[in-house]
C-alpha cells in the first residue's frame, strides 16, 4: 500500500469511536446492582490479598538465583513489608468481623467474640502468632532460608484461615461454647 | 406435628364455651409440658435416582449412618429430630436434597437429634453437613465431603476424592483411598491403611496415622504427630510446637519436616538413599544416628547445621527447626 493511500485512510478514520447504541444506562444499572448487593465482608478480598502475597513471595523464592535477595538489605525490607501487610490484614479482618457482628446480632446475648478463650481456635491463633514472631526473628538473622520463609508464610496464612473459620461459625450461630473434653488417642 | 396440634387446640378453644375452653387450655398446658417426652417421629422413605446422583444432606444434630448399596435408590429411615419442622427428600434432575429441618434457634442436646440410616448408591457426589452431628459413612466412591462442627466422623472404605472436616470432633478413618483430606481444629485424627494422597490438617488435636499413601502432607499447630508409613514418595510435615514421631520403610523422592519448637524423631527401616540437609535455627539440635557425620556449629551463634549424603543422594531430605531437637535413626 502506498504511503499516500495510507495517509488518506488515516485521515478518513473517525477520531472517536461511538458505539451503535448508548451503553451507559446499562453500565449505570449494573453499577447500582453491585452497590446495592449485600455486603459479603472483606474476607474474600483479604483471602485473595493474602494468597497474592503468598504467591508473589513463592514466585520470588523460585526465581533462579533469587536475584532480588542477593542484597540482604532489600530482603529484610521485603520481610518487613510482608510482616506489616499481614498485621494490616488481621486488623482489617477483625474490624470487618466486629462490624458484621454488631449489625447482624444486635442484642443477641448468646453471641460471644470469636476470640473467646473458650473457642477451639483461640489457643491456636495465639500460638501461631507467637510462632510467627519467632520465625520472623530467625529470618532476620538468615533471610535467605527458603524453608524458614515458607514456614513463616504458612503461619500467616493459617492464622488468617483460622480467624475466618472461627468468625464464620460464630456469625452462623453454629458454635457451642461449652468446653468439651478432648478425646486423645 | 406438635405445632399443628397446639394451634388446633388454641383455635378451637377460642370458639368454645368458657368451661370447655378451660379444659382445652389445660390440655394444651399438659401437652406443652409433656412435649419433650413424646417420641420422635419415625420415617422410612425412599426415592429412585439416576446413576451417580449429587446428594446434599443436612442434619444439624444427632447421628447419621450412611451405607451404600447397588440399587439406584436412596432410602432414609430412622427417627427425626425431636424439634423437626419437616423432613425433605426431594429430587431435581440429578440432584437430591435430604434435610431434617430445624428451627433457626433451638435449645437441646444432641440426644434429642435425628437418628437416621441412609442408604445411597455406591457411586455418587455427596455433600453432608451438620452441627452437633456424628456421621458414620462407609463404602462410597466419588466426591465425598462431610462437614460437622462438634460431631465425630467415622469413615471406612471411601474412594475417590474425600474431604472430612470437623471443628471439635474426632475423625477415625480406615482404608480411605484416592485424594483424601482430613481436617480437625481441636479434635484428633486417627487414620489407618489409607492409600493415594492424604492431607492432614489439625490445630491442637493429635494425629496418629498408619498409612500406605504415596504422598502425605501434615499440618499441625500444637498437636502431636505419629506417622507409621510404608513406601512414601513425598512427605511434607509442619508443626509449630507439636512433636513428631515418624517411621517409614522407604523414601522415594522427598521428605520435608519443619517445626518451630517441636521435636522430631525420624526412624528409617533401611538407610535412605538421600541427600540430607538440616538447619537448626537459633537453638535447634540434631542427633544423627544414621551416619558418623556430626553437625556444624555456627561461629557466632549456637545454631547447628548438617549436610550429608547417604548412598547416591537420590531422595531429598530437608529438616528445619527453630528450637526443636531432631533425631535421625534406623
Amino acid at each position: 500500500m502506498s504511503e499516500d493511500k495510507l495517509n488518506d485512510l488515516i485521515a478518513q478514520t473517525p477520531k472517536t469511536l461511538t458505539p451503535a447504541k448508548d451503553l451507559w444506562p446499562n453500565i449505570e444499572a449494573r453499577l447500582d446492582v453491585v452497590d446495592n448487593a449485600p455486603q459479603q465482608g472483606s474476607w474474600p478480598k483479604l483471602m485473595i490479598a493474602c494468597s497474592m502475597t503468598l504467591l508473589a513471595v513463592i514466585g520470588l523464592l523460585n526465581w533462579q538465583g533469587l536475584n532480588i535477595n542477593n542484597n540482604q538489605d532489600s530482603t529484610l525490607i521485603m520481610l518487613a513489608q510482608i510482616h506489616a501487610q499481614h498485621l494490616q490484614q488481621i486488623e482489617q479482618l477483625q474490624q470487618a468481623t466486629a462490624t458484621q457482628t454488631v449489625a447482624l446480632r444486635a442484642g443477641d446475648q448468646q453471641l460471644k467474640s470469636a476470640l473467646d478463650p473458650h473457642s477451639p481456635w483461640f489457643g491456636a491463633i495465639e500460638e501461631l502468632r507467637q510462632a510467627a514472631q519467632l520465625l520472623y526473628q530467625a529470618l532476620k538473622n538468615d533471610p535467605h532460608d527458603k524453608q524458614l520463609l515458607q514456614l513463616w508464610l504458612w503461619t500467616h496464612s493459617r492464622e488468617i484461615e483460622l480467624l475466618q473459620q472461627s468468625q464464620e461459625q460464630y456469625l452462623n450461630g453454629k458454635i457451642d461454647l461449652t468446653p468439651k473434653p478432648t478425646n486423645h488417642i | 406435628m406438635m405445632t399443628s396440634l397446639k394451634s388446633n387446640i388454641v383455635s378451637q378453644a377460642k370458639a368454645m364455651h368458657p368451661i370447655r375452653s378451660l379444659r382445652a387450655f389445660s390440655l394444651l398446658v399438659a401437652i406443652s409440658c409433656c412435649g419433650p417426652l413424646m417420641a420422635q417421629e419415625s420415617i422410612d422413605e425412599s426415592i429412585s435416582v439416576s446413576e451417580s446422583p449429587k446428594v446434599k444432606l443436612k442434619v444439624e444434630r444427632g447421628q447419621v449412618t450412611i451405607k451404600s448399596w447397588d440399587k439406584l435408590e436412596i432410602q432414609v429411615k430412622g427417627e427425626l429430630d425431636e424439634l423437626s419442622e419437616g423432613f425433605i427428600l426431594v429430587q431435581q434432575g440429578n440432584q437430591v436434597m435430604i434435610e431434617d429441618q430445624l428451627p433457626r434457634k433451638y435449645n437441646g442436646s444432641n440426644s434429642d437429634g435425628s437418628d437416621l440410616t441412609i442408604f445411597l448408591p455406591r457411586q455418587l457426589k455427596l455433600s453432608a453437613e451438620g452441627v452437633s452431628t456424628d456421621f458414620e459413612v462407609e463404602s462410597l466412591e466419588g466426591k465425598i465431603s462431610i462437614d460437622t462442627v462438634s460431631g465425630q466422623l467415622d469413615a471406612k472404605e471411601l474412594s475417590g476424592k474425600t474431604q472430612l472436616a470437623t471443628v471439635s470432633g474426632d475423625i477415625r478413618s480406615y482404608q480411605l483411598n484416592g485424594k483424601v483430606r482430613l481436617e480437625s481444629v481441636s479434635g484428633s485424627i486417627h487414620d489407618r491403611e489409607s492409600t493415594g494422597e492424604v492431607h492432614y490438617r489439625l490445630v491442637s488435636g493429635d494425629l496418629k496415622a498408619q498409612s500406605a499413601a504415596k504422598r502425605i502432607e501434615a499440618e499441625l499447630v500444637s498437636g502431636e504427630l505419629e506417622l507409621v508409613l510404608d513406601k512414601v514418595k513425598d512427605l511434607d510435615a509442619k508443626s509449630v510446637s507439636g512433636d513428631m514421631e515418624i517411621s517409614l520403610n522407604q523414601l522415594e523422592s522427598s521428605l520435608r519436616l519443619n517445626t518451630v519448637s517441636g521435636d522430631m524423631d525420624v526412624t528409617f527401616a533401611t538407610l535412605p538413599d538421600a541427600q540430607i540437609d538440616f538447619d537448626g535455627g537459633p537453638s535447634g539440635r540434631i542427633r544423627n544416628q544414621l551416619t558418623e557425620d556430626k553437625p556444624k556449629k555456627s561461629k557466632y551463634t549456637s545454631s547447628q547445621s548438617l549436610r550429608f549424603a547417604v548412598g547416591s543422594g537420590e531422595a531429598d531430605i530437608r529438616i528445619n527447626t527453630i528450637s526443636g531437637t531432631v533425631k535421625l535413626q534406623k
